[in-house]
Parts: structure tokens; C-alpha cells; sequence
């Protein structure tokens, strides 16, 4: 991962390129999933916890259209391959549906994040506890973390382990 | 006179044809056989030739494959940014802005990545 090769070449902080259209569809895609834990932290600008490098989004509120056209018109390479199995992630559905929305109130991006950062949780909601993986020591709130997970599936020659709806483990 | 009148009016009602280029990026080349730079001359017809009958030729003409990803309606699917002469078609009336002769339109994909 990106922020264990932090760890091995000494790295003070990671920023990442996210611009305020992910951050949008981050925000919406975790109210269609009732992911509490990460609608808490998905529009903080800086994320520190414990042992991760601290991860800053400095293109927060930088649209992506900005960056396009900043891009074309310096003449910038600029790479366009799309991730193959994009299509079908959900995020696609997240931006089909942020991108009608904006076509017909425009700040809809920018007022996503707003609301993405105002939200407050009840004090009765219940929060998955951020533990480590009992085998790699990354955080998560399993005793394994997904990634050790779809490794030892890969391992034991299971590939569909932990990929999916029904979660088989043999 | 009224009748010589009426048939000088019918022949002068079709508009002169255009000569445009047209670039697609940002991916967009894909759904046009990975060709970035098109020269393109559209016929003389009786209405003047706009953004949004420029599309619609594109799409019956040019577009090679899936035009759900190019169009959505009357206009280009949102995400697909639009320059008329290296400015953006919101400042010039998107579909409604009228072509003139060697205007260069380029569109823009911002629909990638993962």
C-alpha cells in the first residue's frame, strides 16, 4: 500500500490528486451505503490516524472540469485510460447521478461537500471500532483487513474469497 | 411581383454549408474510431447549422459505437466539456450557438479514471 511504502521511505505526508467531483461522489456513495464511519472522515481536507502517514486533499474544492481545462490549455500530458472495471464500480452510478444533478442546479458538487463536512452523528450511533489487522498491523476494523483477506484467498487458491455478496470462507 | 418575390425568397432560404475541424480528448476519440482531429463539412440546409444539430450529425455520422456516451438528449452527456473556439460553450449558448465557417469545436472527456 501506498502509505506502508510511506513508512519505508520516510514520508511526512501523502496528497493525493482527489478533486472536489470524487470528494462529491465519495460523500454520496457513503449515504447509499450507510457507511457511518467513513461519512465522518471522507471530506476532512487532512487525515491522520495513529500509525498512517497523514493524507492531505489539496484539490478539495478544485473541480475537475478546472483541472481539465487547466490541463488542455497548458498543454499538459494527460492521461485518460480509463481503470477497465470502472464501468461497473459504484462509483459510476455515484457520478451518472452527481453529474445529472449538476446539469440541473450547478453548485450541487460544492454543496455536496458542504453538507459531506457539516454532518454530525447522534450520540447513539454505533461506530465500527478502528482496531489492526492481527497479521499486518494496518488498521481496520476487522481482525483481518480486507487485503489480508483477498490475499489469503489468493493463497489458498480461493480468488472469489471475500469478492462479491456471499462471503465463503473454507 | 408578389409571385417573383416569393420564389427569389425560396431559393435564398437554404443557409450556405460549414467547414469546421472537430477534436475529441480526454478519451472521447475512442467512440470515434481513436481519431482526435476531424475536418468536417456539413451541407447546405434551410436552417442555420448549430452546437445541437452539429451533435446530432456527429452522432449519425461520425460516432463509431455507443452513443449513450456521447449524447443524452438534445446535448452531449454530462461530464463531456465543450470548447468553441477554445472557449467554453456555456459563455457562447451551448446548443444554441450557431456555426460559423473554420470554427473549431473540441470535446473533452472528463469520464475516465477509477
Amino acid at each position: 500500500r501506498s502509505s506502508d511504502l510511506g513508512r519505508i521511505e520516510k514520508v511526512d505526508r501523502i496528497v493525493t490528486g482527489h478533486n472536489a467531483d470524487d470528494i462529491a461522489e465519495t460523500v454520496v456513495m457513503n449515504i447509499l451505503r450507510g457507511d457511518v464511519a467513513r461519512l465522518q472522515r471522507c471530506t476532512a481536507v487532512t487525515t491522520s490516524g495513529g500509525e498512517t502517514i497523514p493524507r492531505s486533499k489539496p484539490f478539495k474544492y478544485t473541480y475537475e472540469k478546472e483541472i481539465v481545462m487547466y490541463a488542455y490549455f497548458k498543454k499538459l500530458d494527460y492521461f485518460s485510460t480509463e481503470c477497465i472495471y470502472s464501468p461497473n464500480a459504484y462509483r459510476g452510478h455515484a457520478r451518472a447521478f452527481l453529474k445529472d444533478l449538476e446539469s440541473i442546479r450547478s453548485t450541487s458538487i460544492i454543496d455536496i461537500i458542504h453538507s459531506g463536512d457539516s454532518l454530525a452523528f447522534r450520540k447513539n450511533v454505533k461506530f465500527p471500532t478502528l482496531g489492526t489487522c492481527s497479521q499486518c498491523g494496518y488498521i481496520s476494523s476487522q481482525t483481518l483487513c480486507k487485503a489480508c483477506v483477498l490475499l489469503q484467498g489468493l493463497n489458498k487458491g480461493l480468488p472469489r474469497l471475500a469478492v462479491g455478496k456471499t462471503n465463503t470462507s473454507k | 411581383s408578389d409571385l417573383l418575390w416569393s420564389r427569389v425568397n425560396k431559393t435564398s432560404l437554404k443557409l450556405a454549408e460549414r467547414s469546421i475541424s472537430v477534436e475529441f480528448s480526454g478519451g472521447a476519440e475512442l467512440l470515434f474510431g481513436n481519431v482526435k482531429k476531424h475536418r468536417i463539412r456539413l451541407p447546405a440546409r434551410e436552417t442555420a447549422w448549430n452546437l445541437g444539430s452539429l451533435l446530432i450529425w456527429l452522432r449519425d455520422n461520425l460516432l463509431r459505437e455507443r452513443p449513450e456516451l456521447f449524447v443524452q438528449g438534445e446535448t452531449v452527456r454530462p461530464g463531456i466539456l465543450v470548447l468553441i473556439n477554445d472557449t467554453d460553450w456555456e459563455l457562447l449558448g451551448q446548443t444554441q450557438y450557431e456555426l460559423a465557417d473554420e470554427d473549431t469545436i473540441v470535446f473533452i472527456s472528463t469520464l475516465h479514471g477509477g
